[in-house]
């Protein structure tokens, strides 16, 4: 019995080790990306792993690990607001990042232009959302659904979906 | 079928979150309706754009990680260890020989924990949860039924020593909600704040309205126990304070966990509502004009397109005003929804009690949001009418043709271009992007003419932060776009031997209103420039003439943005 357990244990770990390897940079930019300085970030990023091996083997329910994931970190975003009080800027290096080069299966290099310029407003209006917006925006695009976000943000759903719609409106206006 | 259906319900009807029955309804209406299709589709190219551009440019742009990566695997081994032990060995690592001491220990840990537990009311977090769970459950609605709200409303103003206080009625189905404020100033005060807090769906006394407030003020909530009831108060943040609010209380009945009150603390005053009753009846014991709001005869038309087929808004009164906040309230809120950039809306204040705000130039689409959001503003008029089916009356941005001129095409603009194709689009690009700045320099002109430094001086602290909030917003646009501007330029402007100068040293210490004059001759004069040099001009200039030009009135235009303030 202590065999078997043991051994499930090993197999879990080995499950979350494989989810770390393939998520830990998706989990910390986004941790970065809702105010965490890089530093708490890349802790804070090790300790929703370690929750999700907890949670597993306490059985709990995960239906989709990632979503799980970005659901602790969403938490972990919103307590991290509580903490601070402050305004969360997000700045977004253009000029250095990867950003810089993104590809595109556009023939014409002045629609790639074009395109990526679209994509670049896109981006930087997602840095200007509301906090709580860009969260839920953010969540959603990592499959939570409505209540499931609203839960993270100890919000009503109705709240939650106004959230999401107004940030899309947003984003609209954005790229035009 | 005469309406369209919402964004908010095609992005709903996209993530399967509406009910089935009006899943059902709004895959019928798509099927008969080519403009929702269109619609449709657009959102989802939108939804596809914005996805692009999370993985492809916001997060590529966030700052790597300090550290390298450590490895996971002693971790998760301590918390193997962990989980494994038995919670008392986990308590009492002492061996035999503590063991006794350890049990005794443990007896008085429960005593204290008994004593403790006897005086201490639960945590405010777990009582919201409960009370929220408990009011869900017991106005749970069908199809076939609303929640009819009656509340006390209390307001305390700041230094007035009359407490006014009126009942107010309100209606919850389960996707509107219509609060019969009629010309009581009071009701209508407080539901334009709740809809100012995306709460226009919601009644006074709720879950959602609740834990959306306490939201807003983002502090810790606090709980303290009187009798059976449970005080929960939340003492706003920085964050929560710039929007006005100071403090959110909300009173629960413990043996039912039923919110029965909520005390709103603003800057300016405060709203004590107190609920009366609060019960589920059948739509058929509704009145007739409020099922008419509730559930609109055209089922698929918004109340918002109701609304918008009116043409003006009468103002509605508000007792004691102080024009220069609404004012500014009214500016931030289009703000907001873009309606402040290049879109004709003229706001201005019209003593002594109200402020006029004519939109009667803009486009249908953004002429729908403006009524949604300030047809019920008190202090509010709004004017809608569009003069005439005129050229007026749609407003579209025209990017210039190439059209023959009788200049013969410059050959080194050929040759630099390659194509005329590749001129065009570089061209579009080039003045869509100096149109944006005109466009956020216009606005930030349009501030600076309404508040002088010294009137900024004297705004309340909530219209300050408004206004510093809409200048940084235009500012940050304007620094992004001009940094694009000049990316585009460059290579032409290196191609012509005058590249821009990098080196440009900000003036410092000078009003963001004389920055923002400044920056707005500069940029059109470069507007000017760019006209004459990329496109079909009355005053046509060659390279030669246009490109050293060009370099110097660039270099004056990032010298003026920089001057713009930033938020820190």
């Amino acid at each position: 019995m202590v065999r078997e357990s043991s051994s499930r244990s090993v197999n879990l770990r080995d499950r979350v080790v494989a989810l770390y390897e393939a998520h830990r940079e998706g989990v910390y930019r986004f941790l970065v990306g809702h105010g965490l300085s890089p530093g708490e970030a890349q802790e804070v990023t090790q300790d929703v792993f370690v929750d999700l091996f907890v949670a597993l083997e306490k059985g709990a329910d995960v239906k989709s690990e990632q979503g799980w994931l970005y659901t602790v970190a969403g938490r972990a975003a919103v307590d991290f607001w509580r903490r601070e009080r402050g305004p969360v800027r997000v700045h977004l290096d253009f000029e250095n990042g990867p950003a810089a080069k993104v590809a595109s299966t556009e023939p014409s290099p002045e629609v790639q232009a074009g395109k990526l310029e679209q994509l670049r407003r896109i981006a930087a209006g997602l840095g200007r959302l509301p906090k709580e917006q860009r969260l839920c925006i953010q969540l959603r695009m990592q499959g939570l659904r409505y209540r499931e976000i609203a839960k993270v943000l100890g919000v009503a759903t109705s709240t939650a979906a106004d959230w999401l719609v107004s940030a899309v409106d947003y984003l609209r206006r954005e790229s035009q | 079928m005469t309406g369209h259906l919402t964004r908010e319900v095609l992005l709903r009807y996209m993530d399967g979150e509406l009910s089935n029955s009006a899943m059902r309804k709004t895959a019928k209406h798509l099927q008969a309706c080519w403009s929702c299709q269109v619609e449709f589709g657009r959102l989802k190219e939108q939804i596809a754009s914005i996805l692009d551009a999370q993985t492809a440019i916001f997060e590529p742009t966030q700052p790597p990680a300090p550290k390298p990566w450590g490895r996971l695997e002693p971790r998760l081994e301590r918390a193997m260890v962990l989980d494994a032990s038995p919670f008392w060995k986990r308590l009492l690592p002492l061996g035999r020989v503590g063991f006794a001491y350890g049990a005794a220990a443990m007896v008085l840990v429960a005593i204290a924990f008994a004593l403790w537990v006897s005086v201490t009311p639960a945590s405010a977090k777990e009582v919201l949860m409960r009370a929220a769970a408990a009011d869900r459950q017991r106005f749970a609605l069908t199809g076939q039924q609303v929640v009819r709200q009656k509340v006390r409303v209390k307001k305390t103003e700041r230094g007035v020593s009359a407490e006014p206080m009126v009942q107010l009625e309100s209606w919850k189905s389960i996707e509107s909600a219509f609060w019969k404020s009629g010309s009581d100033p009071i009701s209508a005060e407080l539901l334009d704040r709740y809809r100012a807090n995306g709460l226009a769906s919601s009644l006074p006394l709720s879950p959602p309205a609740v834990e959306s407030w306490l939201a807003m003020a983002g502090g810790e909530p606090k709980s303290s126990q009187n009798g059976s009831l449970i005080d929960v108060q939340s003492v706003a943040n920085a964050e929560g304070r710039a929007r006005g609010l100071e403090e959110v209380s909300v009173r629960v009945e413990q043996p039912n966990w039923h919110m029965d009150g909520v005390t709103l603390s603003f800057m300016d005053a405060t709203y004590e509502i107190t609920e009366q009753e609060t019960v589920v009846v059948a739509q058929n014991e509704v009145p007739g004009d409020v099922l008419a709001v509730l559930n609109p005869p055209a089922s698929d038309s918004s109340s918002l397109s109701v609304r918008s087929e009116k043409q003006s808004f009468a103002v509605r009164p508000v007792p004691t005003v102080n024009l220069e906040d609404l004012e500014m309230t009214v500016r931030f809120d289009l703000h907001r929804i873009g309606a402040d950039l290049g879109e004709g809306i003229e706001i201005s204040a019209a003593p002594p009690d109200h402020v006029l705000v004519d939109a009667r130039q803009v486009s249908p689409q953004l002429k729908a949001q403006v009524v949604a959001l300030l047809a019920n503003m008190p202090g509010v008029q709004l004017e809608v009418a569009t003069p005439s089916r005129g050229a007026a009356a749609n407003v579209t941005k025209v990017i210039p043709q190439q059209a023959p001129s009788n200049t013969p095409p410059d050959q080194r603009l050929v040759m630099f271009f390659g194509s005329a194709e590749a001129q065009e689009n570089y061209t579009r690009l080039v003045l869509e992007t100096d149109n944006a700045v005109v466009t956020r320099l216009y606005a930030l002109g349009d501030l600076a003419a309404r508040w002088s430094p010294d009137q900024q001086g004297r705004l309340s602290a909530t219209a300050k932060s408004r206004l510093e909030s809409m200048v940084y917003d235009h500012a940050h646009e304007v620094l992004t776009e001009t940094a694009t501007l000049d990316k585009y330029l460059d290579p032409l402007l290196k191609a012509f031997d005058h590249p821009l100068n990098r080196n440009i040293v900000p003036a410092s210490g000078i009003a963001w209103q004389q920055a923002s004059r400044t920056a707005l001759e500069a940029t059109q004069r470069v507007d000017r420039l760019l006209r004459s040099l990329l496109t079909t001009s009355d005053d046509p200039l060659t390279p030669d003439q246009a490109v050293p030009q060009l370099q110097q009135r660039l270099n004056d235009l990032a010298r003026s943005v920089r001057e713009l303030p930033t938020a820190q």
